[in-house]
């Protein structure tokens, strides 16, 4: 038998948003979802940043896009995961109605526990929209999942 | 000029109860007595795998360049999983720059949950909040993949299935049970649509090589593993930006490495990759150009030995795997198996990845 020490990190950070994520993080508060339109490739890229990585260039132009859109992929874990919240629970990416990205979100307002029901109602280009926080704050978990526009 | 393999050291993977740098030693100790050379004849170490969060110390290399002989001598580390390190030894040696150069690779899994390490590499603005495990990235490309192109749990069972009996063969391999395909279609749903023996799960491990220029290659080994083909890249880390059902990085890479050593997939007779989860391993094969998209499937009972290692499925072990997969096809040229051969190495959500091309 060899000896086993425990040792732990606690490391406080501050990350700046930027200017590209402020004004995004902002936007969320009013029930807004904010792109970046590419001015060469035209793509709208949501989340938004600085530059387009395809085309090298500075994005300078906003778009607000849809708090809706369609299902691109989608999991449901069924295992614990250290740290992360108790299963099941939902992660996915949703292209929003004007967006050319799709974003990672959680998905949810349905029953998880049944993964052939999940995969019924959130198959790819299933129709979803936000469902978003009481008190927003703004950050990304003011969105608190996507669920199906028709339930 | 060319540039050979000439020794190879791998330990066992498995949960080692020894530091990571101890066991690292271990295996540069095992690929200087396989070329039957001294440490002082190497001038080149680089080292490889992931260190910070997942071993809990920053720096790795101070405590892996002792591990690979490289004390009071120059020492460069390259991030990503040791398989990465590779390219950069070979230009050290084909420059010119180094004659006899030295590749270890650490990997370590055991030491903290590796889910709360690789949540840490998530973006803290966007993405971090959103509990996204390393294995559930790899699902919501499963679950495209398989939407795509029609891809049944029939079809990806098959993958276990064959990966495990070749494990069963390797003694290096961690994963050596194995299974049916109806075994694991009854597992339990672990990540949808991913069942748990679907999902390559961690262990301990490092490995060694020790390259060298074309003369002192066959002074030192009369038969060395040549490196004809390299090539790596990156692919979004915005995973809504790709396009899920395809691995671009993957096929970039080998573009790369085919277009420098000269060859077509056609040329290669066994490929080592790295299977992460069972989609992965007809998605890598798709993007090395073995299968058109989509038909990877139709391989499974092919000629083409892939994973006679028993691949990532069996095998993995945080920031060596793609080592471990390079010095098993390196194993089927010595014993004379194949004449050339390629291996993958993939990483983070599989948006970069390394190819190498090996050939007797």
């Amino acid at each position: 038998m060899v000896l086993k020490f425990e040792t732990k990190w606690e490391i406080p950070y501050v990350h700046s948003a930027g200017e590209h994520g402020t004004k995004f993080f902002e936007a969320l508060k009013d029930k807004k979802i904010m792109g970046v339109k590419c001015p060469e490739c035209g793509r709208v890229l949501v989340p938004p940043r600085a530059f387009c990585e395809r085309c090298f260039v500075d994005t300078t132009d906003w778009v607000e896009v849809s708090d809706e859109g369609e299902v691109v992929t989608v999991t449901v874990t069924y295992i614990k995961f250290t740290g992360l919240p108790d299963p099941p629970y939902a992660t996915g990416i949703v292209k929003l109605d004007g967006a050319d990205t799709g974003m990672l979100c959680l998905l949810g307002g349905i029953d998880l526990s049944d993964w052939k029901k999940v995969h019924e109602t959130f198959k790819p280009g299933a129709k979803v929209k936000a469902v978003w926080k009481e008190e927003r704050e703004g950050k990304i978990t003011d969105i608190l999942y996507f669920e199906p526009v028709e339930k | 000029m060319k540039v050979g393999i000439v020794g190879i050291g791998i330990t066992e993977f498995k949960i080692h109860d020894e530091p990571f740098y101890n066991v690292a030693y271990r295996a540069a100790k095992k690929a200087m007595e396989d070329a039957e050379i001294e440490r002082r004849e190497i001038d080149s170490f680089i080292l490889g795998g992931y260190d910070n969060l997942g071993v809990g110390r920053t720096i790795s290399n101070m405590y892996v360049a002792p591990a690979a002989g490289g004390y009071l001598r120059h020492e460069i580390r390259v991030a990503e999983d040791a398989a990465f390190a590779l390219p950069l030894a070979y230009m050290r040696v084909k420059s010119g720059l180094s004659d006899v150069a030295i590749v270890l690779g650490f990997g370590h899994s055991s030491e903290t949950p590796v889910e709360l390490v690789e949540l840490q590499s998530l973006d803290p603005l966007f993405h971090r909040d959103l509990k996204l495990s390393l294995q559930m990235g790899y699902a919501m490309q499963s679950f495209v993949y398989r939407n795509t192109f029609n891809v049944s749990e029939e079809d990806t069972a098959k993958v276990v299935v064959k990966d495990r009996k070749n494990a069963a063969k390797n003694e290096y391999a961690f994963q050596k049970e194995k299974i049916s395909e109806e075994e694991v279609i009854s597992s339990d749903m672990a990540v949808y649509p991913l069942r748990k023996p679907e999902i390559a799960e961690w262990c301990d491990g490092c490995v060694a090589f020790i390259l060298a220029e074309e003369t002192t290659a066959k002074r030192i080994n009369p038969e060395p593993i040549w490196i004809e083909g390299l090539g790596w890249t990156y692919d979004n880390y915005f995973m809504g930006t790709r396009d899920l059902s395809k691995l671009f990085a993957t096929a970039k890479a080998a573009e790369m490495a085919y277009k420098m050593a000269k060859a077509k997939p056609s040329a290669i007779e066994a490929a080592e990759i790295m299977d992460l989860t069972s989609d992965y391993h007809f998605m890598i094969l798709e993007a090395l150009g073995f299968a058109e998209y989509g038909k990877a499937k139709e391989l499974i009972d092919s000629d083409l030995p892939v994973n006679k290692s028993g691949g990532a499925l069996c095998t993995n072990a945080y920031g060596s795997t793609g080592a471990f997969l390079l010095a098993n096809l390196a194993f089927q040229l010595r014993e004379g198996e194949i004449d050339k051969g390629i291996a993958q190495a993939m990483t983070g959500f599989a948006q970069n990845a390394a190819v190498a091309i090996l050939a007797r």
